[in-house]
């Protein structure tokens, strides 16, 4: 029994001690957001990505469902340095915590706000940003409590361990894109024979997976009438500052709808709910576009879809185009 | 709580074991067992504890009631009483909707548009499955005399309520358990049993986090997706989901064992190789032990077992094997998997009777028993009967087009789940199982079982709870 509980000991001190001195995901030493450090935290990164780019215009704001938006199209429809700031998984406080050090850090003038039905529960499910200290200051104190014991986890966890490996033999250099969709060849997307990323049978194979994923999961809370206060009040000070924002109400796949509306009436009517309170919001300089119900054109194809849930840059550019 | 995780591992489970072998006093010792396995259940529902400590208080006191009454009507009536209670609790969160669902069908396809009843969608409380079931075989067997009511109030819910087999498992025997919570040798620190309960939890704990877990990641949208997936895909899932489930189980069941060992109880074997077996009739006696013994001792023997005609045996034993499929799920698909098996235990019986004699099994025999479990499996997996179906097709190739692609599975977890589902085949087929090993003192066993556990901590992170749980 000895031998062995030293063994143990002796691995998980040692695995510990090392992502403690590496500390990929900078839960440990990194108190402020800075444009050298190196990590694989997303949300830190994000952060460095706005340090960047502190001449950005507009920013982005969603989740996985935003990834497709191609910021260099925003930037060269409209004129105005754009930045992407959605991540997989972005709720309503690591938003506002974005945007928060945007407004802080440069000077937005316009904000696009992919809103999404879960971003409104009261869960915040992003443990990432709560555990990054940099970020910490923009969320609210009972969101960032956090304390050693919660941490202790992520010093032996493989990932973190695999991450500090990767970012040993992986340095990273401080040049950092205009986020997520930097990469998309944006006119490509715009062409006629665009036909998508995935054939049908690799759309329809990731629909189902995601169908259950949604329906079992993500769109089955409750939405939180405290969040929604916290979205609303969070609109009123950009309303109040100024700053034009548009709020997106994306779709999902047709064929995603239909199912949802015959197999969950009680989620799709939840979703109604909520597309209703945020068309009926009433204030200057907040603009809210509904697709709920469907784009223009769309048959539903991969040149559409990713998956039932995620449109491509197609979708994504004919959303946003009369915004700008 | 689940056992794979941080909190349980570094958290209730010290805290327990310390204050369960620092207390000086035999019955403030069994008292604190008690109140750390309410606050184990409680972990997940503070509310539903009531319905535990509810069976627990019933049950104890209709066995008590039914030892001391010298009337055979008052202790029907008694037994009958703690039945219904159970059965009641255990129907009314488990299978009502399914009741209700099904009425509600049967009621639109004559025409009815409205439901003629509520659905609730009821949260089914943890190891209700378990606990009721532990707790009414205390009462049944005060009843048929095979035992006193030899429990105190603290022995039997300590026995009905530990924490090990609370959730999924072992189905335990109060007279197995309980003499061993009487016993004086329970409450002091035994190195031997520490290191074999530890050991047992090593193990348990591999088989769920780096084979169990890995084959999940790939056989989940494999079965999601079964009307797009090649026929090679559905078979891939059904060996996949053989070795999870397998696994899965198996592996939880180890823990359980283990964490009994820690506390100086021994229970129950519940998997010896079921996957060796070569006929259905030795797969039941190889699968979940504590669960096919304790459906052929309360309710296939009191339906009347063997001791009639033929054809009532074979009545005998489907009811039991399709009772014993819904027990798992409120599902029909998990009636069907109950009484595929039962057909097969008949037609094994049925031979067996008619030769008088039993030969001994060759491989064909162990491929045909594999093969027909697998076969079993889809059922107990498949979500709906439509989709089932859908399965058989494509593993019989009775499919417009045959496909062997294994472009369903993705890149991320193709390479992890390969290895696993031959490591597993490996295990599960030819290797010894956790009762067969010797847990040995020596330094590479110790280095061995260290370094194994280190590595399942590195994965704790994730949580995945154990599919058993679900029952």
């Amino acid at each position: 029994m000895a031998i062995s509980a030293s063994i143990i000991i002796f691995i998980l001190v040692s695995i510990a001690s090392f992502n403690f001195y590496v500390d990929p995901l900078c839960y440990f030493h990194c108190n402020e957001i800075k444009i050298n450090r190196q990590t694989v935290n997303l949300y830190y990164e994000m952060g460095q990505r706005i340090l960047a780019h502190s001449d950005a215009k507009i920013v982005v704001l969603g989740s996985s469902r935003g990834q497709s938006v191609p910021p260099k199209w925003i930037e060269k429809v409209s004129g105005l340095k754009t930045l992407n700031l959605s991540m997989g998984g972005v709720e309503l406080w690591t938003k506002i915590a974005f945007l928060k050090l945007s407004q802080e850090k440069t000077k937005i003038k316009k904000v696009i706000w992919l809103a999404d039905y879960f971003e409104i529960i009261n869960e915040i499910a992003d443990t990432k940003i709560k555990s990054t200290p940099a970020l910490r200051a923009y969320l609210p104190s009972e969101y960032a409590a956090t304390n050693l014991i919660t941490k202790l986890p992520e010093l032996i966890d493989h990932n973190t361990l695999e991450a500090s490996f990767y970012l040993l033999g992986h340095p990273q250099n401080d040049k950092f894109d205009e986020g997520s969709g930097s990469q998309i060849n944006y006119e490509k997307c715009q062409e006629a024979t665009y036909q998508g990323e995935k054939t049908i049978k690799e759309l329809r194979q990731d629909m189902g997976i995601i169908y259950e994923s949604y329906t079992q999961k993500v769109l089955k809370p409750l939405q939180s009438e405290k969040e929604w206060n916290v979205f609303e009040n969070q609109m009123k000070i950009l309303s109040d500052q100024a700053v034009d924002v548009s709020i997106v109400i994306t779709p999902y796949h047709p064929l995603f709808i239909q199912k949802l509306q015959a197999q969950f009436p009680e989620i799709y009517e939840r979703h109604q709910k909520w597309i209703n309170r945020i068309t009926s919001l009433n204030l200057p300089h907040i603009k809210a576009l509904n697709y709920f119900g469907g784009l223009q054109g769309d048959d539903g194809s991969p040149a559409y879809w990713n998956d039932g849930v995620h449109f491509t840059c197609k979708s994504a550019i004919q959303m946003l185009k009369p915004l700008l | 709580m689940l056992f794979s995780t941080y909190v349980f591992i570094f958290g209730f489970l010290p805290i327990t074991l310390l204050g369960f072998y620092l207390i000086p006093m035999k019955r403030v010792q069994l008292g604190f067992l008690f109140v750390c396995s309410t606050v184990f259940y409680s972990y997940w529902s503070f509310k539903y504890v009531f319905c535990l400590l509810f069976t627990v208080l019933i049950d104890f006191f209709i066995a008590r009631a039914i030892f001391n009454s010298p009337r055979q009507k008052n202790r029907k009536i008694l037994l009958a009483t703690s039945i219904c209670a159970n059965l009641f609790l255990l129907g009314f969160f488990k299978y009502y909707d399914l009741f209700s669902e099904t009425i509600n069908s049967i009621a639109n396809e004559v025409g009815h548009s409205n439901n003629l009843l509520p659905i609730f969608h009821f949260v089914l409380p943890i190891g209700i499955s378990f606990y009721t079931f532990q707790s009414m075989s205390y009462v049944i067997d005060v009843y048929r005399r095979h035992s006193t009511a030899h429990a105190d109030l603290l022995s039997f819910a300590a026995y009905v309520t530990l924490f090990p087999h609370q959730i999924s498992g072992p189905l335990v025997r109060h007279n197995n358990i309980i003499p061993q919570l009487k016993n004086d040798k329970t409450y002091s620190f035994h190195v031997e049993n520490f290191w074999k309960g530890f050991c047992f939890f090593v193990f348990g704990l591999s088989k769920k986090i780096l084979i169990a877990d890995l084959l999940a990641a790939a056989v989940a949208p494999l079965v999601t997706n079964m009307s797009l997936i090649s026929n090679l895909e559905a078979w891939l899932a059904i060996l996949g989901y053989s070795m999870q489930l397998y696994f899965d189980f198996s592996g939880y069941s180890d823990m359980a064992v283990g964490l009994g060992f820690m506390l100086n109880i021994q229970f129950p074997q519940n998997f010896n190789s079921p996957y060796k077996s070569r006929s259905i009739t030795e797969f039941w006696q190889r699968w979940h032990i504590s669960l096919s013994s304790w459906l052929r001792d309360y309710l296939y023997i009191s339906l009347g077992g063997n001791r009639s005609n033929g054809l009532k045996t074979y009545r005998n034993l489907l009811l039991t094997m399709v009772i014993g499929g819904l027990w798992h799920g409120a599902n029909w698909t998990f009636a069907i998997w109950g009484l595929f098996h039962g057909l097969l235990l008949s037609i094994e019986r049925f031979f067996s009777d008619a030769k008088n004699k039993t030969r001994p099994r060759g491989i064909s025999h162990w491929i045909l028993t594999f093969f027909l479990v697998n076969l079993g499996w889809i059922f107990f997996r498949a979500p709906q009967f439509s989709t089932a179906l859908i399965w058989l097709r494509k593993i019989f190739f009775v499919t417009p087009q045959v496909s062997l692609d294994l472009a369903s599975i993705s890149l991320r977890h193709k390479d992890r789940f390969f290895f696993a589902l031959a490591l597993s085949l490996i295990l599960a087929l030819f290797a010894k199982n956790t009762w067969q090993i010797q847990f040995r003192s020596n330094k590479i066993f110790a280095v061995s079982t260290g370094i194994l556990f280190s590595i399942c901590l590195l994965y704790l992170g994730q949580e995945s709870p154990f599919l058993y749980y679900q029952f």
